[in-house]
Parts: C-alpha cells; sequence; structure tokens
C-alpha cells in the first residue's frame, strides 16, 4: 500500500513495535518452536515465545537457537490471507499486519487472526473463531 | 450472505483494533495504524473466507 509518511523520532528499544511478516500466520496456525541450547532441546508454543517487551523481545538466551517450526497435522487444509502496511511497495518492515487463518467447508468451523507491526510483539485476536464460526 | 460476511468480518476489524496498542516510535501515526489494523484485519478476513 502506497502511502506519505512522517517519521516520527525513534525512541529507545523498549518501545519498538515488533515488526515480522511470518510470525502473525504461524501464530494463526498455531505453530510449535524447536529451540536448543547447552540443556538440549526444548518445543515450545510460538504463542509462548515472545515477550512484549521491547528490549528482552523472545524467550531465548543468548547461548540457544530455533532450530525446526512445526504446524500441527489438524492445520492442513486452512486457507489464509496476510495484509500489511508498509512506506515502500518493494520488500519493506510491516507498520502494521493482520493475517488470519480459516477452516471453512462451506462454512467458516474455525479461525484464528493475529496482528504484528504495532505491538511490542505479534499478538493472537481473541474470539475470531467465535465472530466468524458459521460465515460463508 | 454477503451482508452476513461483511458483519463478522467488521467484528473481526474492531478485535484487532482492540488488541493493538501501537507504540509512536515508528512511522506514520498510533491512531492511523490502529485504524489500518481495523481496516486490513476485516479485508484478510474476507480475502480468506473466499
Amino acid at each position: 500500500m502506497a502511502t506519505c509518511a512522517t517519521w516520527r523520532p525513534v525512541g529507545t528499544n523498549a518501545g519498538r513495535p515488533f515488526s515480522g511478516d511470518t510470525p502473525p500466520a504461524l501464530l494463526c496456525l498455531s505453530a510449535e518452536i524447536e529451540i536448543v541450547g547447552p540443556k538440549g532441546f526444548r518445543r515450545v508454543p510460538l504463542k509462548d515465545f515472545y515477550t512484549n517487551d521491547g528490549v528482552v523481545r523472545m524467550k531465548l538466551e543468548k547461548n540457544e537457537m530455533l532450530t525446526r517450526i512445526f504446524l500441527p497435522e489438524s492445520m492442513s487444509g486452512w486457507q489464509g490471507a496476510y495484509l500489511k502496511l508498509r512506506i515502500r511497495g518493494s520488500i519493506d518492515y510491516p507498520l502494521a499486519g493482520v493475517a488470519v487463518a480459516i477452516k471453512k467447508n462451506g462454512v467458516v468451523q474455525d479461525a484464528q487472526a493475529a496482528i504484528t507491526g504495532v505491538n511490542p510483539a505479534p499478538h493472537l485476536i481473541p474470539n475470531v473463531a467465535d465472530a466468524l464460526r458459521g460465515s460463508r | 450472505m454477503k451482508d452476513d460476511a461483511e458483519h463478522n468480518a467488521t467484528v473481526v476489524g474492531e478485535l484487532a483494533a482492540k488488541v493493538a496498542k501501537p507504540l509512536t516510535t515508528s512511522a506514520l501515526t498510533p491512531d492511523y495504524r490502529r485504524e489500518m489494523i481495523r481496516v486490513f484485519a476485516k479485508r484478510a478476513v474476507l480475502a480468506a473466507v473466499r
């Protein structure tokens, strides 16, 4: 989306919004991640990985790394969309983004949505399934 | 049914805007970005459903 931009002064790390495109889509698909470190492997839901803190954004130690992303088999067949606001038409960070994933068989049976680019972390939107269930 | 889908997508837009707490340390104003979250959530729902 083309738009005019006015840059505001950039503050401290504590106030920076999260700026990733993929995590909101993965949140919608109930992704889990595998983290490897000196203590071995651990697997955590992606929704529990972010802190909503602009300084320490992720629950990841300095000697750990993310090695794999898992999508539940139950999410197979879900369909989705992702829209984002950005200044440049080519590659650019999202200033506001929304991912939506829907399980549909004639009517919507289940749904999830997540936002990015505004808060310090990507967030799932609560009650989306209740709002969309039964929609055509 | 189209109206039903529009209405439900609008509701999701409102839900998304409630969760959005845009910080000031980014381009464009927080109010504008929250509004775009509302608009994009509605559009994304309609795109995903169709």
